[in-house]
């Protein structure tokens, strides 16, 4: 008498959420789907620094700083794509004479409206996979209907489908930067998708509707968007938020993740006593009492879930006046009158906090941590140039297109303006102080090989159910903050040979030694057929050094290792050997050999130092 | 060609006591099952958290059966009219003691349930004892909420960006230490966030590149080449530091296979298993290792905790995990021998379950549970809590087991009395506004003892 496969299976007696009940029969999933990688972010980290074992950590100036198509392409691109006509190393540099005018031009190029509404490979493929991917293209009540309400609803399919689509897109689409501000806001606006309820029945009007249709955009919109979302309302728990028993979750969040940050908190003060922002007249931040009547500025925000007085049932946003809390409220230094017209209130509340000069600086810094370094200026400290970007944010803060002009700005200089002189940005000359996030490493791998990504009706699963050890599985962020973007968060051992596996498992084209393979292919004759004939050691592996690197290696030690992987090396022992030894590093190869190497040797390029900076 | 695929026994020196480094020469495997009897090089206590994910029906842990209290009554012909475990009878609950509740002075005798057998002999010998009511103290029954609080250590607080054992490593002063931390599972426990060192791995087994035959050792000395670069070389980064730790962690970790103390029956073919070898090995080694954190997941049982078959709480699902968790640590403990003499093993879980059953023969999420707390210095054999008792007006929210003991005041108790921590780190440790108990309950044991293995073998009880 057994029931071997133990309460998960047994789920669908009744229509409650099988995904959260198979996360937690599965006690290893669920600590890695909470805290690899995990809740690192020194910005909320509220205990000392994290005890290293390592006790001398040598400076980053030690980095050579690599051609300037090399930071672009694996900072505002996921890596260079070898023969791409505009995210390759050569396709950059075929952008202008120097410097200034490749970046000036790639930058330009990947903020244009034109360019990125062409349609290019990744819509090809994913075109191709339609069949694999049926909740891409639905809308939000069509969402709802199919994988929310219906009798047992395949609830986490849109953020399967999701899922692969973000990974087509960033291993074929042109729009790279794009693509690395959707992956940005993403984990801005962070939510925890695998959730079998609302957050993964309605995670393409999320990823579509909210993310993608602001990312370069306008902030103020694009909170508002995050403010309706059923994945929102529901994940921070504001869909239930009503009158005098309003529920707080929805509003910290905003005020603490979203917009000021925690560096604008002032904690548990009297507001009277917060002085005001001479600019734009708000409080200089915000204290619990902001939080509290916030959220009764939000009470009524919720669903259309056919519940609770709910008109429908569609899981659209809906504004329910009842559950509104009806009386005068306190935000930020500003008096918000009693009985204001539907989500009156609310918008105000957003409003205020889209235009806060704090605002403005916490999403700055987070642009600067994400596409630049781990040096951005602490809260408070005096920065010129980081100042004027965020300034522009902030004095941008109704212009449709704000986010694009302060990526303009905080990529390529302030330009000179009513007297005041240029300042250059940091940009191109910040390198080594950040690894690849596992997005990064999975995405840029992909790319430098060319590999195909073949959808089947699995959708990846066996890539994704050994690329989640990593620790950054897609929306899987348990706690409302986000992956942490700094890169202590990223080098613990889990992490590192983690992603050395996952390399090698990409170029063995499976994730486990024998079977289950992964969609992703790696042609080895493709991979032969792009070396121009070099047929020795040395020649093939500067070859696969340039291509994949774009650069030489940190260190004449390093090419000898890469040399080695297909010269072969006789141990005494045949079965540590890799015979023949081609003991003359200019030998002829035999193709054979060639061919048996070639990706064990790429796999190594991948795990070198050289391949993780970005 | 010369090559070194393994860490030199120097570098994984570097740091530990002269004593131990002048065993420097000695192969690596030589350190490994050394002096079981001594406290590593760097002295230490171990703490092993066992981590019940879904929230575990602890009244069916340790049930109520019988006591001058109703308790017995209120459980059988209320509560849990068809998930009761019995009394009396072949399959009867295993005898622990009883406690008593300090507002009606009636007392409560309590049992284990009897897929804990293989564990009834620890507890009478007092290497086992076991803490009823108690929990967090947080007004949440969502399970990721309440794991993640448990975790940081911080109630109601999500935005702690570190765990409790990593805060308890953090303030313990132990000095360099290879491998102070492990999560035996795929991720590192959010209790554990925070602590670069730490190692998170299934099995050391786990701890391969995934490549195979004659390319694997060559790969690994490339990796070995351009990370381990020496102090002094111009080039070497934060990144090489970070590549040569997880080489290290391979090297010394990653040894193969295990073989338990001979004897020692771990339950076969499960990852709860596997994860309890991993930490074993990792304490049998001493290279450090001073807290560590399993996973045992499947107690979410909202229907069919036991089929209307399985008469008398036997059998059934339920039954099935609670015996496999109970083999898997008695096994452990076999397994730890003389090690148990400074290893404190806990047993948690996220929350208890509603007392009342449900319609579907399963229970819902609910608010006090029970903690089990094992090792050669604790002092076990006897029930620890406060008792409020199960009948309506004594329940949290009228439905749930109260919570009288703050899982904190638990782990406060063993960080200090066991864990080689101090008084005044708790509260850095649990922040917050945390208020550490001014009196202990008296759960360590001094001087501690150490577990011999007796090959008597406890079989859980057959199943009907």
């Amino acid at each position: 008498m057994t029931i071997p496969t133990g309460v998960a299976e047994r789920e669908s007696i009744g229509p409650t959420l099988p995904s959260r009940r198979d996360i937690l029969k599965l006690g290893a999933a669920i600590s890695g789907a909470l805290a690899v990688g995990g809740l690192r972010d020194s910005a909320y980290a509220d205990d000392e620094a994290p005890v290293s074992f390592n006790t001398s950590r040598a400076d980053e100036a030690n980095v050579a700083l690599p051609p300037l198509a090399i930071i672009a392409l694996n900072r505002l691109a996921w890596g260079p794509k070898p023969g791409d006509p505009f995210t390759s190393v050569e396709a950059f540099n075929a952008l202008g004479a120097d410097d200034a005018s490749r970046l000036t031009a790639y930058v330009d190029q990947q903020l244009d409206p034109a360019f990125l509404a062409s349609p290019d490979d990744s819509d090809v493929r994913i075109a191709a996979a339609a069949t694999h991917l049926p909740s891409l293209n639905l809308t939000l009540p069509q969402l709802w209907d199919a994988y929310f309400k219906a009798q047992n609803a395949d609830r986490s399919r849109p953020v399967r489908d999701v899922r692969v689509a973000t990974l087509l897109r960033a291993v074929y689409s042109r729009r790279q930067l794009f693509e690395v501000m959707v992956d940005f806001w993403h984990n801005h606006f962070s939510i925890f998708a695998w959730d079998g309820a609302y957050a993964s029945a309605t995670w393409v009007h999320y990823d579509r509707d909210v993310i993608r249709a602001h990312a370069l955009g306008n902030f103020r919109a694009m909170l508002e968007a995050v403010a309706k979302s059923p994945a929102m309302l529901y994940y921070l728990d504001n869909y239930i938020s009503q009158g005098a028993y309003f529920n707080e979750n929805w509003a910290r969040e905003l005020m603490e993740l979203h917009t000021l940050g925690a560096e604008n908190y002032l904690g548990t003060a009297d507001p009277t006593t917060v002085p005001n922002d001479p600019v734009s007249g708000l409080h200089i931040g915000y204290v619990d009492n902001d939080v509290y009547d916030a959220a009764r500025c939000f009470t009524g925000w919720r669903v259309n879930n056919g519940q609770s007085g709910a008109p429908g049932n569609d899981g659209t946003f809906y504004y329910h006046n009842p559950w509104h809390d009806r009386a005068n409220k306190f935000v930020l230094g500003v008096y918000i009158p009693a009985d204001q017209g539907p989500e009156v209130d609310g918008k105000q509340v957003l409003d205020m906090l889209a235009r806060h000069p704090g605002t403005g600086r916490y999403i700055v810094r987070k642009l600067w941590r994400r596409l630049i370094g781990d040096n951005a200026p602490e809260p408070g400290a005096a920065d010129p140039f980081f100042d004027a970007v965020a300034k522009t944010f902030t004095d941008n803060w109704q212009n449709p297109d704000q986010i694009r002009l302060v990526l303009r700005q905080l990529l390529l200089g302030v330009p000179a303006a009513g007297g005041n002189p240029a300042i250059p940005s940091p940009f191109a000359a910040t390198w080594g102080q950040k690894i690849k996030r596992p997005h990064e490493a999975l995405y840029s791998a992909l790319r430098a090989v060319n590999a195909n990504i073949i959808v089947d009706a699995g959708g990846l699963g066996s890539l994704w159910s050994g690329y989640d050890a990593i620790g950054q599985q897609h929306f899987g962020r348990r706690p409302p903050d986000g992956y942490p973007d700094v890169r202590d968060a990223w080098t613990n051992t889990t992490s590192m040979l983690y992603r050395w596996r996952l390399f090698n498992s990409l170029m063995e084209g499976s994730y486990y030694s024998t079977s289950s393979n992964t969609g992703v292919q790696v042609d080895n004759n493709a991979l032969i057929s792009t070396m121009g004939g070099a047929n020795t050691p040395n020649s093939i592996a500067d070859f696969w050094i340039n291509r994949l690197l774009g650069r030489p290696m940190d260190d004449p030690a390093h090419r000898a290792e890469v040399v080695r992987m297909m010269q072969g090396w006789d141990t005494g022992n045949n079965a540590n050997s890799v015979k023949p030894v081609y003991v003359d590093p200019n030998a002829v190869m035999a193709a054979t050999d060639i061919s048996n190497r070639l990706r064990r040797m790429i796999a190594v390029i991948l795990m070198s130092p050289e391949f993780q900076w970005r | 060609m010369p090559f070194n695929t393994k860490v030199t026994r120097r570098s994984f020196m570097m740091g530990c006591s002269a004593a131990i480094a002048a065993l420097a020469g000695s192969r690596i495997t030589h350190l490994a099952f050394a002096s079981p009897n001594a406290p590593d090089a760097t002295g230490g206590e171990i703490v092993v958290v066992v981590f019940l994910r879904g929230g575990i029906d602890g009244i069916n842990v340790v049930v109520p059966i019988g006591g001058s209290s109703n308790d017995r009554y209120h459980y059988e012909a209320e509560l849990r009219k068809n998930l009761r475990i019995p009394a009396s009878g072949q399959y009867k609950a295993l005898p622990l003691g009883s406690l008593t509740n300090p507002a009606t002075g009636k007392t409560t005798d309590f049992g284990f349930n009897p897929a804990l057998a293989p564990l009834h002999g620890l507890y009478q010998s007092g290497y086992l004892g076991v803490v009823h009511a108690t929990g967090l103290t947080s007004n949440n029954r969502s399970h990721f909420d309440s794991m993640q609080f448990m975790e940081t250590g911080t109630p109601d607080v999500k935005t702690t960006g570190s765990g409790w054992l990593a805060r308890h490593l953090n303030t313990l002063n132990m000095g360099v230490v290879q491998f102070p931390a492990l999560s035996a599972g795929s991720g590192l426990a959010m209790s554990l966030a925070g602590r670069q060192d730490a190692i998170a791995l299934t099995s050391p087994g786990s701890l391969n590149l995934y490549t195979w035959g004659d390319y694997a050792n060559l790969q690994k000395q490339a990796l070995r080449d351009m990370y381990g670069l020496a102090a002094d070389d111009p080039v070497r980064t934060w990144i090489h530091q970070a590549g040569e730790n997880a080489l290290n962690a391979l090297d010394i970790v990653g040894t193969g296979e295990y073989s338990p103390t001979p004897g020692v029956a771990y339950p076969p073919y499960n990852s709860f298993s596997e994860s309890l070898k991993t930490v074993a090995q990792m304490i049998k080694m001493d290279v450090g290792l001073r807290a560590a954190t399993v996973d045992l997941g499947g107690w979410d049982t909202h229907e069919s905790q036991q089929s209307p078959w399985d008469k008398d709480g036997v059998g059934g699902y339920f039954y099935d995990q609670l015996s496999l968790l109970a083999r898997g640590l008695l096994a452990f403990f076999q397994d730890l021998g003389s090690y148990t003499r400074r290893t404190t093993i806990v047993v948690m879980s996220e929350f208890g379950r509603t007392l009342k059953e449900n319609a579907n023969y399963g229970t819902d999420h609910g608010h006090g549970n029970v903690m089990l707390v094992m090792g050669g210095g604790i002092n076990g054999g006897k029930l620890y809590g406060t008792w409020p008792g199960i009948a309506g007006d004594q329940l949290f929210d009228g439905r749930d087991l109260k919570i009288t003991t703050d899982y904190r005041h638990v782990l406060s108790e063993l960080l200090v009395t066991r864990l080689g921590n101090r008084q005044e780190n708790l509260t850095t440790i649990f922040p917050n506004g945390y208020a550490p108990p001014t009196q202990w309950m008296g759960i360590a044991r001094e001087p501690a003892r150490s577990y011999t293995f007796s090959a008597t073998y406890l079989p859980a009880i057959a199943k009907p």
